[in-house]
């Protein structure tokens, strides 16, 4: 299970990057040193992101969910960086070129390693679901903070399933 | 009734085509279409996809070229990612998959 993987060291709070390809190099890069990525992993989702890009305009934030081909993973895993200042994307579903921009606060980075993987994907489609969730995760201070907002969030799904 | 055919087009076929056909699957099951099959395919695939699945409706989280694909009818569905807006989509798929029976 996702979240129960998730640790403190995947989750960075109010990251200080001013472009995206600095988010690819901190959150990625980190993926990789970690062993859950290949060392082609970063590349490989900097040249994804320019042909299909993984912005997403919420109605309060954007956020963008990056990501790419599995034969760059080892093993699956989520890192979340809320950033201390807005990094343009472009809107998923568009090319760059259309000019769709994405002021982002909220990245949830996905290594997926292959099919089947609907659970981690849904728990992260979830969480942005969940605009209360979302806003307590940007005003985090810490690691344990945001890894405790997405656990009491999945408490309390539990409790109504 | 007869299953229904959808191809779910993404960047990289594995992440967001997955939660769309999963959404897709459940809001067209409440609209009264409860056989509804699903093909994933990375965007760069989705025309030879199509040729070969002959699919009833193509759905995309990333861009594809829909000036090739005029002979299928596509909706963009980032709604099934967003959540919002994803029952006002559902309807127009199901309303079109109603106008082809």
């Amino acid at each position: 299970m996702l979240w129960e993987n998730i640790n403190e060291s995947l989750v960075f709070n109010h990251l200080s990057v001013s472009n995206s390809d600095e988010v690819f190099d901190a959150l990625g890069g980190n993926l990789e040193k970690l062993g859950y990525c290949k060392n082609t992993y970063v590349q490989a989702l900097k040249d994804r992101e320019r042909s299909f890009p993984t912005g997403i305009q919420l109605p309060e934030i954007g956020i963008a969910i990056p990501h790419t081909d599995p034969e760059h993973v080892n093993k699956s895993a989520i890192s979340i960086a809320t950033l201390e200042n807005p990094v343009r994307y472009f809107h998923m579903g568009t090319s760059p070129g259309d000019g769709a921009e994405v002021q982002v606060k909220l990245i949830i980075m996905l290594a997926i390693a292959g099919t089947g993987h609907l659970d981690i994907l849904q728990k992260a489609i979830q969480l942005i679901q969940d605009q209360e969730a979302v806003s307590c995760i940007l005003e985090a201070k810490t690691a344990r903070d945001v890894i405790n907002i997405i656990q009491a969030k999945e408490e309390s799904e539990n409790e109504n399933n | 009734m007869k299953t229904i055919k959808i191809l779910s087009a993404c960047g990289t076929g594995v992440a967001t085509s997955t939660v769309a056909s999963e959404t897709c699957k459940r809001l067209l099951a409440e609209r009264g279409f409860p056989s509804v099959e699903v093909t994933e395919c990375k965007a760069i695939e989705v025309i030879g996809k199509a040729e070969v699945i002959n699919p009833d409706v193509i759905i995309h989280t990333a861009e594809i070229p829909t000036d090739q694909l005029q002979d299928y009818k596509t909706f963009r569905v980032l709604e099934f990612i967003t959540g919002f807006g994803a029952e006002n989509v559902a309807d127009q798929i199901a309303e079109y998959l109603r106008s082809k029976e």
